[in-house]
């Protein structure tokens, strides 16, 4: 194809310029040797200084610009003798593919030469094994020059290709195992040209296409993973919605309607009677029902109010589960709160909710701790009391024999959270719930030009975050 | 409006559990008595022209028709008919429309029977009646805008728990639109997902339970 070889009367492929640099580090070498053989005996004796005036100084720093200095120096050497040298030269410009010898296939070969003397010819050879064979025929040995100094014919396949530019007196081996040089004015080798699945850039397309390919597959499997997501989470607002309307049409009617004729019957009490006290606290307790109701009904979630209001969602625990004074509860917010997203929101305080109501319930401690520690990592959630502890059996046990501790690892894990129990027999319980930043947390720069970038990303590390938690259960 | 003559009122609700509650803390009143009820729409407008009460109680999900609409149907025929919207949720929206379409008052279920029976005197005086807290709901979001008829079309659709292609096809809309309307939605409402949406849109009365 396009590139051209060039010799310099001696055999040369296209490696030439790696051949001059080696040329130039041998030479640079030589120069070192020199200079150690004539130092080692005088030391700083001014007569090495006719290399340069490196010789000179006796310290190591002189003896580094010495040889770097060698080294140009042989470089350039090696350079000039290319200059020097410059007799005829050939070059290709069309190379057939290389392939094993094959006498029924001829292929075109072309090239150049440079400063030829008239009448000179060129002899072509193709390389088959360790042997190269005249080209094109044994009996048409030879190659004209045409005027405009290029040449041209047909050839054999090999591996490689030579072109030697001999006197009209030449007599050219049929084959032979070594190039002639006696009579020859320039050689050149050329490796056949590669097939194209051979070629570089073959390689990289293709490196190039398989990469692509995989991040298709990758973003079609992503696509297909959160329509199916999307879609559960529709029906699953679906259902939430007909819960809601059942439940608003049937028990909260119901349970109002109640509490009014409770009302009413209280209200005709005479005013001494002693179930007075009794039914007074019936109806704060229906009022109670029908205000969480709605709460529950109205929000579709129990944290409605915005999802930076956790520190509140978590103090409305006390009065939602009836907690009396006896029990300390305080909620510690750690670091700058950020809005989470909503269904974290949601998971988090039901989950949270049910570990106060554990706590209270069954740790018989009295005090309830909530930790929300945010972090640009995570969010952490710790409830911590300081009771009697779970018992280790039920720990243990775990998921079948304790439906809430399992209940609150399942949705912890879905959404793809830590979620930790540790306790001690008189230690008490702590919960922690550890939610990674990017699933837990809003991401204010969704807008941005990179926003896709970092979607995916986190969409893949949720996606595995869920996908570990299932192993883990299972 | 004669000062010894009972009340005379009407409740409309379609919860049969909750009419009997709401009968018994009328009945409970001496100067109250329950005239009629209906569990319907169709059934509220006959009765009210049966027995034309003094104050009706209506609640504002009815089966057939809304109770604001059926409001409105009463008004046009009465228009000095006094109507209390008696629901569960306080919804800025279905406050402001309630009033806007005439209603005296509007009162939540579970509040306590004493106000209940308070704005029904308030309202037989004349007057218009709104607890504090409605007040205070109506007035938080008093600046806010307004979803479009369609946009409310689309938040009940996305309630229902339809796809987004769904929504399309039953609003015979493209779904590229309906993306757009949602995002409308979110914008409007402050929403960050479409369960919050269809949340805040059920707190504030946009959609109805």
């Amino acid at each position: 194809m396009g590139w051209a070889h060039r010799s310099f009367g001696v055999v040369t492929d296209r490696r030439g310029n790696a051949r001059a640099i080696r040329t130039g580090v041998i030479l640079a070498l030589r120069g070192c040797y020199w200079m150690m053989s004539k130092r080692s005996p005088v030391g700083n004796d001014s007569r090495c200084a006719g290399k340069g005036r490196a010789g000179a100084g006796a310290g190591p720093g002189t003896f580094a610009v010495f040889l770097i200095s060698v080294i140009l120096l042989g470089g350039c050497q090696a350079a000039n003798e290319g200059l020097t040298q410059a007799g005829p030269t050939i070059e290709f410009t069309t190379v057939p593919a290389a392939g094993a010898g094959n006498p029924e296939k001829l292929s075109s070969i072309r090239g150049r030469v440079i400063a030829a003397q008239p009448g000179q010819q060129i002899v072509l050879y193709a390389r088959g094994g360790t042997t190269w064979w005249v080209q094109p025929f044994a009996n048409q040995p030879f190659t004209k020059i045409q005027a405009d100094a290029t040449w041209g014919n047909s050839t054999h396949p090999g591996a490689q290709y030579a072109a030697l530019l001999v006197g009209p007196a030449f007599r050219p081996p049929l084959t032979t195992e070594v190039l002639p040089t006696e009579g020859v004015f320039a050689t050149a080798i050329t490796q056949g040209e590669l097939p194209f699945w051979r070629k570089w850039w073959f390689a990289l397309a293709c490196v190039i296409g398989g990469v692509l390919t995989v991040f298709g597959f990758y973003r079609l499997r992503l696509y297909q993973l959160t329509q199916k997501m999307n879609l559960r989470f529709e029906e699953r607002l679906g259902e939430r919605m007909r819960v809601a309307q059942e439940l608003h049409d049937t028990l909260l009617q119901g349970v109002i309607s109640a509490s009014m004729q409770l009302h009413v019957a209280v209200e005709q009490l005479p005013a001494d009677s002693p179930a007075h006290p009794a039914l007074g606290r019936i109806l704060q307790l229906m009022g109670q029902v029908i205000e969480e109701g709605r709460n529950t009904l109205r929000g579709l979630r129990s944290s409605g109010d915005g999802a930076d209001d956790m520190e509140h969602t978590f103090l409305r625990i006390r009065e939602e589960v009836g907690m009396d004074d006896r029990t300390a509860f305080r909620v510690v917010v750690e670091g700058s709160p950020l809005p989470l997203k909503g269904f974290v929101s949601d998971e988090v305080h039901s989950i949270g909710r049910e570990a106060v109501v554990n706590a209270l319930r069954h740790s018989g401690g009295s005090s309830i701790e909530v930790g929300l520690e945010y972090a640009a990592n995570q969010m952490r959630v710790l409830i911590r009391d300081n009771g009697c502890g779970i018992d280790p059996k039920v720990l243990r046990a775990g998921r079948d024999g304790h439906f809430g501790l399992s209940g609150m690892r399942e949705r912890a894990e879905k959404m793809g959270a830590k979620f930790r129990v540790l306790s001690g027999a008189s230690a008490g319980t702590e919960i922690e719930l550890a939610i990674p930043g990017h699933i837990a947390f809003e991401s204010p720069s969704s807008n941005g030009r990179w926003a896709w970038l970092s979607k995916l990303y986190r969409q893949d590390t949720g996606e595995r975050a869920r996908k570990t938690g299932n192993v883990r259960r299972k | 409006m004669s000062g010894s003559e009972p009340i005379r009122i009407f409740s409309v609700d379609d919860h049969p559990l909750l009419r009997e509650g709401v009968a018994a803390i009328i009945n409970s009143q001496p100067d109250m008595v329950m005239v009629a009820q209906a569990a319907d729409a169709h059934g509220a407008i006959e009765q009210f022209r049966k027995y034309q009460p003094d104050v009706t109680l209506m609640d504002l999900r009815l089966p057939d028709m809304s109770g604001i609409e059926t409001m409105i149907a009463i008004r046009t025929e009465f228009s000095d008919a006094r109507i209390i919207m008696l629901t569960t949720f306080e919804g800025d929206v279905e406050i402001k429309r309630a009033l806007e379409a005439g209603a005296r008052g509007y009162i939540l279920k579970s509040m306590p029977p004493k106000e209940l029976v308070e704005v029904i005197r308030e309202v037989h005086a004349g007057k218009k009646r709104i607890p504090p807290q409605l007040a205070a709901q109506l007035a938080e979001h008093m600046s806010d805008e307004a979803l479009t008829e369609r946009e409310v079309e689309v938040l009940g659709q996305i309630a229902g728990g339809n796809r987004n292609r769904d929504i399309a096809e039953r609003l015979f809309i493209s779904e590229e639109t309906v993306k757009v309307h949602i995002k409308h939605i979110m914008e409007k409402l402050g929403a960050s997902d479409r369960t919050q949406a269809v949340a805040i849109g059920i707190r504030r009365g946009i959609i109805q339970l």
